[in-house]
């Protein structure tokens, strides 16, 4: 009787720590949603003390009643997204991302949606829930080692709306986001497990306010393209400039330009010391000649 | 005979002068053609911006009375001038706003201190003899920021990274201090016989008391203490465990402060002893795609090239599970220096 008590006291001490030990995504946001409205959902997350690197999942929305206004990434902790976060199917958010060196806290943001309730027809509210389905958080052990993990489900209801919508628009137009995405350096690289070593170019920035977008890339008198990291030079023999933009989600956007070989004729400097040598090579010349 | 010796002197100056031209402009050639760098920052260009008291601008026919926070205090009294909004008011000029973020904590003694901003290199700085350093970040906006710092000991290995989630006020410096960075470690032998020592090693703290904690089918915490110079060495008897494969990794403590732990490094204990080669940097020689010492958004763009392509590299598939995934990642994101 006593094994058995002691088999049972283990277990529950074993089942407990493992509950506690599992990691958090949480959805939270106000759980009534007004029609005409927009509401802003948070993804959360609380490592409850692991050490973690890697997050992925798909959140699950209601489509019928819920409109996706915008995915807002600008505060996330996720600083390189594998994919980023992006309606892959009807009512399916796909993310992915990492975070280089590990996190360990709670309460930071991995992402926020911005849904805005639909016509609801005759029914005055319904009850809906917002999921997050094939949740995977990695522990920062230098292997990928999966983390117990866990989330919860976000109901919430839709009503008519009573009160005045232009209120809610202008407090967003208060906290809209002005500044351009963050000064950033592209890398010229080759490797031979890609492109067939040929050169690309590497870009990455963050943008505080709403998020990067997305990044067009420009090569000599082309027009700017919608481009991804790694993006393939055409210009193999780096005689073109590169010009690299990042558009955060308000349209903000900022451009640096690349120079992946400067041609040594184009250098300024070269031809200021030409001409001091010249002059003072004819000078000396005269001198020696007076003399 | 003088003249002749000045003149062919001026013609040795002239000949050299013709020499350091060509130098001077073979040089530049040279380091033009073979240097790959970002030269400039074209733009920046916002959206038109949203007018509102308290976006700092005065504008909109905000006032000093309407909005000070934009506008500035209203002027008092003075010499005889009205105080009406449109008056002339002595401005004085705006006191200097510096948004940045400061790193202090300790290392190890005289080594190089990386930090990291949002995953990408962003300053370094070297550690004093005591192994104390401060360092600084600015030009920042206001937002929530991932920083991360790791250090390189004297022999070039390096530090797991600490990271710290800081939030960034503008117009206000943020400083994180008490850091502890952890223990670098690294082995003489790869595969020990058993029962031979294995020399396990690196550097922390001066005095610091490092505990070492040897994984088998019981783990094992053995200490020992860092010298002036920080560095530490553990001879482990390894007739204390079983024949297989085994991991180490290192904490260090003083004065009441902890480190995190080291990153864990891996040996097999067998029936010969096999050194360690002496440039092996635990960890990081597969993930380094470019061969920089650095692992960094190069390699992350690669993996993510590969991500759910068939056939990838193998080089590229760090778990060798025959595809590019989230694991892959993990392990990346694990050795990230920036």
């Amino acid at each position: 009787m006593n094994n058995i008590k002691k088999t049972f006291i283990s277990l529950s001490v074993l089942l407990a720590a493992s509950i506690c030990l599992a990691a958090e995504i949480k959805i939270s946001g106000n759980s009534e949603i007004k029609i005409g409205s927009q509401s802003e959902i948070n993804i959360n997350i609380d490592t409850q003390y692991q050490n973690i690197n890697a997050v992925e999942g798909n959140i699950i929305f209601p489509d019928s009643v819920l409109k996706l206004k915008e995915i807002k990434t600008g505060l996330s902790i996720i600083n390189f997204w594998v994919e980023q976060p992006k309606i892959s199917s009807s009512g399916n958010i796909r993310f992915s991302g990492i975070i280089p060196g590990g996190y360990q806290g709670n309460g930071s943001n991995i992402l926020s949606l911005i849904f805005e309730a639909k016509e609801l027809g005759m029914a005055s509210s319904v009850q809906r829930i917002i999921k997050i389905e094939n949740l995977k958080i990695l522990l920062n052990d230098g292997k990928g080692t999966l983390a117990e993990a866990k989330t919860n489900d976000f109901r919430f209801s839709i009503s008519k709306n009573t009160t005045d919508i232009q209120n809610t628009d202008l407090e967003n137009n208060l906290h809209k986001d002005i500044a351009s995405p963050e000064l950033f350096e592209p890398v010229l690289s080759k490797n031979q497990n890609i492109f067939a070593g040929k050169y690309f170019l590497v870009f990455t920035t963050q943008d505080k306010g709403s998020g990067i977008d997305h990044y067009e890339v420009k090569e000599g008198e082309e027009d700017f393209v919608v481009a991804e990291t790694p993006y393939l030079i055409k210009d193999q023999n780096l005689k073109s400039r590169i010009f690299v933009k990042a558009i955060d989600k308000e349209g903000n956007e900022i451009t640096v330009e690349y120079s992946p070989k400067k041609l040594w004729y184009l250098n300024y400097w070269l031809y200021i010391i030409i001409i001091i040598g010249i002059v003072g090579a004819v000078f000396i010349t005269k001198k020696s000649h007076k003399k | 005979m003088n003249k002749k010796k000045i003149n062919s002197n001026k013609n040795l100056f002239f000949l050299g002068f013709i020499f350091f031209l060509i130098f001077a402009v073979s040089s530049a050639e040279k380091t033009y053609s073979n240097s790959v760098d970002v030269t400039a920052t074209v733009s920046s260009t916002t959206t038109p911006p949203v007018l509102y008291c308290g976006d700092n601008s005065c504008n909109n026919n905000e006032t000093c009375s309407s909005c000070p926070r934009d506008c500035g205090a209203c002027p008092t009294g003075g010499s005889g001038g009205s105080n009406s909004d449109n008056s002339p008011s002595v401005s004085t000029p705006p006191p200097v706003i510096i948004t940045q973020a400061t790193f202090k904590g300790r290392a190890y003694p005289s080594s190089d201190v990386k930090l990291v901003k949002d995953g990408v290199a962003v300053a370094s700085t070297k550690s004093g003899p005591d192994a104390n350093f401060e360092i600084s970040v600015s030009g920042l906006s206001s937002g929530s920021y991932m920083f991360g710092l790791w250090a390189e000991d004297q022999k070039g290995n390096r530090s797991l990274t600490n990271t710290f989630n800081v939030s960034v006020t503008a117009g206000i410096s943020t400083t994180v201090s008490g850091i502890f960075l952890p223990p670098t470690i690294n082995l003489d032998k790869s595969e020990v016989k058993r029962g031979d020592i294995l020399n396990i090693f690196g550097q922390t703290v001066p005095e610091a008391e490092v505990a070492l904690f040897i994984n088998s089918n019981e783990e094992l915490v053995k200490r020992t203490t860092a010298d002036d110079s920080g560095s530490w060495l553990y001879k482990f008897d390894t007739s204390e465990i079983e024949q297989g494969s085994h991991t180490t990794k290192a904490r260090s403590a003083k004065n009441g402060n902890f480190s995190m732990n080291s990153q864990t490094i891996s040996f097999k204990v067998g029936s010969k002893s096999v050194l360690e080669e002496v440039a092996k940097k635990p960890g990081t020689e597969k993930i380094d795609l470019n061969g920089d010492q650095r692992v960094n958004i190069v390699e992350f763009s690669i993996a993510a090239y590969w991500y759910k392509r068939t056939s990838p590299p193998a080089s590229v598939d760090l778990n060798n599970d025959g595809k590019v995934n989230l694991v892959d990642f993990s392990i990346m994101a694990y050795y990230w220096t920036g």
